[in-house]
């Protein structure tokens, strides 16, 4: 009976997050640099499933179709994959200082896009690059874990320390590549992409990073369970007859994967895979069932609400990793301060 | 010991001799130096900002601490010319002098930029020159470069329409007066010119430009930048109106608000002697779509900034603008400036950069401008 009440509160709670998350997604089509009265959004957006008469300029479905539907679709699949992977590491690591980057994705995939740059090749091979080199810092960090770990709690530890590392050395050789780079067009272009932003999105972009995004969320939605128990002990697990190290190998899968393809089309946005799963967790408690989409849900709402403040209020763009970090640093230290529910 | 020791003997022995000939070596360089400050004692100069600087009588070799003033001396005296601040793609190099194409690159202070100073002090410059934008920064650094390295070193400003000064006062320092004056006239009479008949342009036919950098085109400079002093100068109107100055440079906007400026010209920033894609930005705003509604993209008035051998409009920001100039004065108000471009571009070039150009090369040199 108890159960029953407090299942049902869950997805009231749910649902509501998942209607705001709704309106802030229709909302955004209505805001833009470039003015587009609301009956025309609705009219071009619906013109795709219905057949209108064309009341509107090729301009202003450019800016509705090609400018704003990329991005606000990509700030969804960008916050909701970081703040999930945020969400399944801090589950794994039983560590509430864990962030996606923590083996390394981000700093890979930042050498991987300064690279790109600095050879001038084209925008699309930057991302891939990106992309690839976020999945070998990774699998080197895991490699590391895997030789020298022995098994056990102690794999983990050499897990982490192993991101640490690799993080280093990734983040060695992107100053490196900085420092190599001409001041004069690549150093910036490298600067802005570390400090994160989807001003230059496209369709592609968002089809290139959807499938990963969706495949890893549906991976780690499938094995919620074991995560659960995993994130109470490991005897406990082994109890039950789950196998600690393939559950441990499939997180660490899926949130690089989803990871990697979130940074390697919007640059580096820190913060978010941190506090919002800290956020579903004082929402909803520490079980990953419910963590996981309620970070996803609250992911996607959050970046999509900054990404309409980078884009609107000024005419030059502001890079959202700096407003992630300058909006999610105080509302960190107020989360502290009300915090009820427990870590685990 | 050492009658015991023959190893020990012998080191010492050699080392006696290397420290002999190194003192003899060093008088030698003694010597010459006194010989040199006879033919020309030093003096005290003021610089652009007030500094007494103690420069020797004849100097003949100069360093740069930025492009800026890289530029400017390779136009008015090459042969004093020292070191680059940044290495000349192979395919700019054909502009460059033959004696000049294998100096060095020794970085700078400017930018990411570092400065090896000790093949620096190798090479042993009688000045450094540090010329561009004057702020309190740039002043300091100055006072620092020239405490560290014991070169007396000279600010020079370089505001566009200041270049003459700049000239004045450098064939003054390094003692090539003619040669400065005719460059410097040139600057002005380039600057008044287009002063002058700017003003003529009456406010509505002013047309709005949008200056493209970046690898997609999505970052600019805005009005009141010395990024873009070039296009307020001509009497053209940056869209992006942000207060913003100083640094390198460089803000990111998006594809909405350049839609929502819709500029009637654009110009976008080719990637520079420094080893870019040729024509990258270009051809990703004219072959893409979402730039295809925008007035400047569909009347084709979108064009390439010429960049050889060093790129006419900005980065760096020195005295290859003065051909830039005239190139985007005559761009936009053709009616009003009336230049020939390819005889000026012919004249400007065999003037500050030593190359008769042919006229195919100049064809090439304007291909998508």
């Amino acid at each position: 009976m108890l159960r029953q009440v407090h299942n049902t509160g869950m997805s009231q709670k749910i649902l509501l997050l998942f209607l705001a998350l709704m309106l802030i997604f229709f909302s955004s089509f209505l805001l833009g640099r470039y003015q587009v009265m609301p009956d025309k959004v609705i009219a071009i957006l619906a013109s795709k499933i219905l057949d209108l008469p064309k009341t509107w300029t090729d301009t202003m479905e450019t800016v509705v179709l090609q400018v704003r539907f990329p991005r606000i679709i990509a700030a969804l699949l960008v916050g909701g994959a970081l703040s999930s992977s945020g969400a399944a590491y801090q589950s794994l690591f039983k560590n509430p200082l864990v962030s996606p980057a923590i083996l390394g994705v981000s700093a890979g995939a930042g050498f991987g896009a300064s690279l790109g740059m600095i050879l001038h090749y084209p925008w699309w091979a930057v991302q891939v690059l990106a992309f690839l080199f976020a999945l070998l810092a990774v699998a080197t960090s895991f490699l590391i874990s895997r030789i020298f770990g022995g098994g056990g709690n102690g794999s983990m530890t050499v897990l982490v320390l192993g991101g640490m590392v690799i993080s280093a050395l990734f983040q060695a050789l992107i100053s490196c590549v900085k420092y190599l780079a001409d001041p004069l067009d690549t150093l910036p272009a490298i600067t802005f992409w570390l400090m994160g932003g989807l001003s230059k999105i496209t369709n592609v972009d968002v089809l290139f990073a959807l499938f990963p995004i969706i495949l890893s969320c549906v991976g780690l939605y499938l094995i919620r369970w074991q995560v659960n128990v995993l994130s109470i002990g490991d005897e406990e697990a082994v109890t039950l007859g789950i196998n600690v190290n393939l559950i441990r190998f499939v997180v660490v899968i899926c949130a690089t994967l989803m990871t990697a393809a979130a940074v390697s089309i919007s640059g580096i946005i820190g913060w978010v895979g941190l506090i919002i799963p800290h956020m579903a967790r004082m929402l909803v408690g520490p079980n990953f069932a419910l963590l996981l989409p309620v970070s996803l849900i609250m992911g996607s709402g959050y970046l999509l609400m900054v990404d309409n403040i980078a884009r609107n209020i000024t005419a030059v763009e502001i890079p959202l990793g700096i407003l992630t970090a300058l909006i999610g640093a105080p509302f960190f230290i107020f989360l502290l301060s009300k915090v009820k529910k427990g870590w685990t | 010991m050492f009658k015991k020791n023959p190893t020990l003997k012998l080191v010492s022995l050699f080392l006696i001799l290397a420290l002999t000939v190194t003192a003899f070596a060093g008088c030698g360089k003694q010597q010459l130096n006194s010989e040199q400050a006879k033919a020309a004692e030093p003096r005290v100069i003021v610089d652009h900002v007030g500094r007494n600087v103690t420069v020797p009588g004849e100097i003949n070799k100069v360093f740069s601490v930025s492009p800026v003033g890289m530029i400017l001396m390779y136009t008015l005296a090459p042969e004093k010319l020292v070191a680059w601040n940044f290495t000349i793609a192979p395919e700019y190099k054909k502009f460059i002098l033959p004696q000049c194409r294998d100096l060095p690159d020794l970085g700078g202070w400017y930018a990411n930029k570092t400065c090896n100073t000790e093949e620096l002090l190798k090479m042993n410059p009688d000045i450094i020159i540090s010329i561009g934008a004057i702020d309190q920064t740039s002043i300091s650094l100055a006072d620092r470069i020239q405490e560290q390295m014991g070169i007396p070193v000279v600010v020079v400003n370089s505001e566009l329409n200041k270049l003459d000064q700049a000239y004045e006062f450098m064939g003054d320092l390094l003692g090539v007066k003619d040669r400065a004056g005719e460059l410097a006239a040139y600057c002005r009479e380039t600057v008044d010119d287009v002063a002058g008949k700017a003003k003529l342009i009456p406010e509505e036919k002013r047309l709005r430009v949008y200056y493209a950098e970046g690898n997609q085109g999505l970052e600019t400079d805005p009005m009141a930048s010395q990024h873009t002093e070039v296009l307020d100068f001509v009497g053209g109107i940056n869209v992006a109106d942000v207060p913003m100055k100083g640094g390198m440079g460089m803000a990111s906007v998006s594809m909405e608000q350049v839609l929502a400026w819709n500029p009637d010209v654009i110009i976008t920033a080719t990637m520079g002697p420094m080893g870019g894609k040729e024509g990258m930005v270009y051809n990703n705003i004219t072959t893409d779509p979402k730039w295809s509604t925008i007035k400047a993209v569909s009347n084709q008035r979108i064009y390439d900034i010429p960049d050889k051998p060093f790129n006419w409009f900005d980065r760096p920001p020195s005295v290859n603008r003065i051909i830039g100039v005239k190139w985007l004065a005559n761009l936009l108000y053709p009616d009003i400036y009336r230049y020939d471009l390819k005889a000026e571009v012919k004249d400007y070039f065999s003037k500050f950069y030593h190359y008769n150009l042919s006229d195919q090369e100049i064809e090439d040199l304007l291909v998508r401008s």
